[in-house]
């Protein structure tokens, strides 16, 4: 009977508990995530104007949403966006990916110079953005371009912005930063997978290809489908550095991504909270992009992991 | 094995296709990261006169200068308003400690909450517990875009934008993947020394505080310097909810793309950049282990 009391005192105590740390995170969440993305949607029916330095709000219905739809016929500047941001998609999934995993299974086997190569790919996720962005645009802008001037006699000046050779430094840029983020995972991914399972293949003869195809892809197939599902889902979201390359409003019209237009539409909209003009159609892009982004991700998901190959 | 018998396996060795391709590949990427920060740290040191001659190399006599640091420390300055309605600069020594209590702060209430539901989720079950787990689930999973403005609004009206304490209420979340990480961690640890500890009359907090929580020390450390990192390198934030206070990585921002003064010169902004980097790349050197290791030898099985 006591120890039925004293039982239950301790259950009671560990709702005590439970309740005490778990609420402030809690209610945070109800605020800022919650409250956050309702907030969000009811923006995107609304409309703020500045009358001479006096913010006056009123409900708009779907005139956000019109003005989308009105931007995406009329404007280059949606469209171009729409397909840079899935250049950036297709480099992501058909670059970065593959040759990440093949890094990750490289340092994994312990091949020459594994431990160099895995400080060094993993290095640049813990630089400031900002500084690799001074040091890379300085290099190609100052340096690269006075080898090629020197070696070809062509003097390429703000190579960032001109239409012709943008891109090119950009992706360089993506890509060349774009492994260090994921290596871990990798990396941790195939540590999991059984090495006398390795081991075997190699006594048998299979080639390190081989080895990867038939053996390491399936078996972290579904830390694949998980990084492919963040990289989709994050489309909407990506702005491929432009805004530490240019800031806000400055980057070029044909260089711009989806991700850069949204936060830029926010940036350049009084950040001190006196001038939302441009929250309304921010919140209304949101909402947009996540009525189809959701449930991509979400099928593709469902897709991958169901008619995937299996471990077994 | 000696050095020589390494060596002469190494050579021996039959290399396959695959590896002398990645290995080429990774050779060309290490040495192309090596040349932009050795070209990098040499620009930094190098006058503007010799920088306008030759931006690749230092082959000019009296070329050497420390001018670009005392540019940085003397001009990468961020104006912000003040109390009595004019304006001041924050120069680099107050931007450090912005930066210090922005990522230190921001990454102790993250990893101190999200170690804590993960512990209780994982610990305490019932049907609070589960509902808590699906929230993270369903949060990480679902992508929601879009939603800065909304943030910024609210932020706003809570009077918690250029307000570090307002940046650290911001941070009191858990729904990230570092929550999955320690709930694997809680949800291993045995459960007999929390037991004993209640016979001799601890109470939950003390389990949790004198017990548990050292027990996760390490992952709690290797979370708390990647988000520290993160905060650190982070101007974006900043930008829109701290610009009153801004941290190193705001004032690198502005020193770079909105700064005409003449202490902005090419080479002081390369100077700028190693100024920002050489903390958290010491920081990074110091612990590569701890923060390489435990994820992917540890933290994340499970």
């Amino acid at each position: 009977m006591a120890s039925g009391k004293s039982m239950s005192k301790n259950k009671r105590s560990g709702q005590i508990f439970f309740w005490t740390m778990v609420i402030l995170p809690l209610v945070q969440f109800c605020i800022f995530y919650v409250g956050v993305n309702f907030n969000s949607i009811i923006l995107a029916f609304k409309s703020y104007e500045n009358h001479t330095g006096v913010i006056v709000q009123d409900w708009v219905g779907f005139e956000n949403f019109q003005t989308i739809l009105h931007d995406w016929n009329t404007s280059l500047l949606l469209k171009t966006a729409v397909k840079n941001t899935f250049k950036y998609l297709a480099i992501d999934i058909l670059i970065i990916m593959p040759a990440t995993m093949l890094f990750a299974y490289y340092i994994y086997k312990n091949f020459a110079l594994s431990n160099l190569f895995k400080v060094l790919i993993f290095a640049p996720s813990i630089i400031c953005i900002m500084v690799l962005v001074i040091f890379f645009k300085g290099f190609m802008e100052d340096a690269v371009s006075q080898v090629i001037y020197k070696t070809t006699g062509t003097y390429i000046e703000s190579m960032f912005l001109k239409r012709k050779y943008a891109f090119y430094p950009l992706t360089i840029f993506y890509i060349m930063f774009g492994f260090s983020g994921n290596i871990l995972i990798y990396l941790n991914a195939i540590s999991n997978i059984s090495t006398s399972m390795l081991e075997a293949a190699t006594i048998d003869g299979a080639s390190e290809f081989k080895i990867f195809i038939q053996i390491v892809l399936p078996s972290i197939y579904k830390t694949c489908v998980s990084l492919l599902v963040i990289s989709v889902s994050a489309i909407g979201s990506n702005q491929a550095y432009l805004h530490s390359f240019y800031g806000s409003s400055n980057a070029p019209e044909y260089a711009r991504t989806l991700g850069y237009h949204l936060f830029d539409l926010v940036a350049t909209s009084g950040v001190d909270g006196d001038n939302p003009t441009q929250y309304p159609i921010a919140s209304a892009y949101g909402l947009v992009i996540t009525f189809i982004v959701a449930p991509v991700t979400l099928t593709m998901r469902w897709l991958l992991n169901k008619y995937g190959p299996s471990e077994d | 094995m000696d050095k020589s018998a390494k060596k002469k396996k190494f050579f021996q060795r039959k290399w396959s296709a695959l590896e002398i391709c990645v290995c080429l590949i990774l050779t060309v990427y290490s040495l192309a990261l090596i040349a932009l920060f050795a070209w990098a740290i040499m620009t930094s040191f190098k006058t503007q006169s010799a920088y306008d001659r030759d931006k690749l190399f230092f082959n000019t006599p009296n070329a050497f200068t420390f001018d670009n640091y005392l540019n940085v420390f003397n001009g990468m300055s961020a104006q912000v308003p003040t109390l009595e309605g004019g304006m001041r600069p924050v120069y680099i020594e107050e931007m450090f400690l912005y930066s210090f209590l922005y990522a230190g702060g921001c990454a102790f209430c993250q990893t101190f909450f999200t170690a804590t539901v993960a512990y209780c989720t994982a610990r305490y079950k019932g049907t609070a517990a589960s509902v808590i787990h699906s929230i993270v689930i369903i949060t990480l999973i679902l992508p929601v875009v879009g939603s800065l403005a909304s943030t910024l609004q609210m932020a706003y009206e809570l009077n918690l934008v250029n307000n570090m304490l307002g940046m650290y209420v911001l941070k009191v979340s858990f729904n990230n993947m570092y929550y999955l990480i320690f709930y694997a961690l809680f949800a291993s640890m045995s459960w007999e020394y929390a037991e004993s500890a209640f016979i001799d009359g601890a109470s939950h907090f003390t389990v949790y505080f004198k017990i548990m929580f050292p027990l996760a020390a390490t992952l709690f450390g290797t979370v708390f310097l990647l988000f520290f990192i993160s905060y650190w390198n982070d101007y974006q934030v900043p930008l829109m909810f701290l610009r009153n206070m801004p941290t190193l990585a705001l004032g690198l921002y502005g020193f770079m793309l909105h700064d005409h003064s003449e202490f902005a010169t090419p080479t002081a902004k390369i100077a700028a950049g190693v100024c920002v980097f050489i903390p958290v790349f010491a920081v990074f050197v110091a612990f590569r282990n701890k923060i390489m290791g435990n994820l992917t030898e540890g933290g994340i099985k499970g």
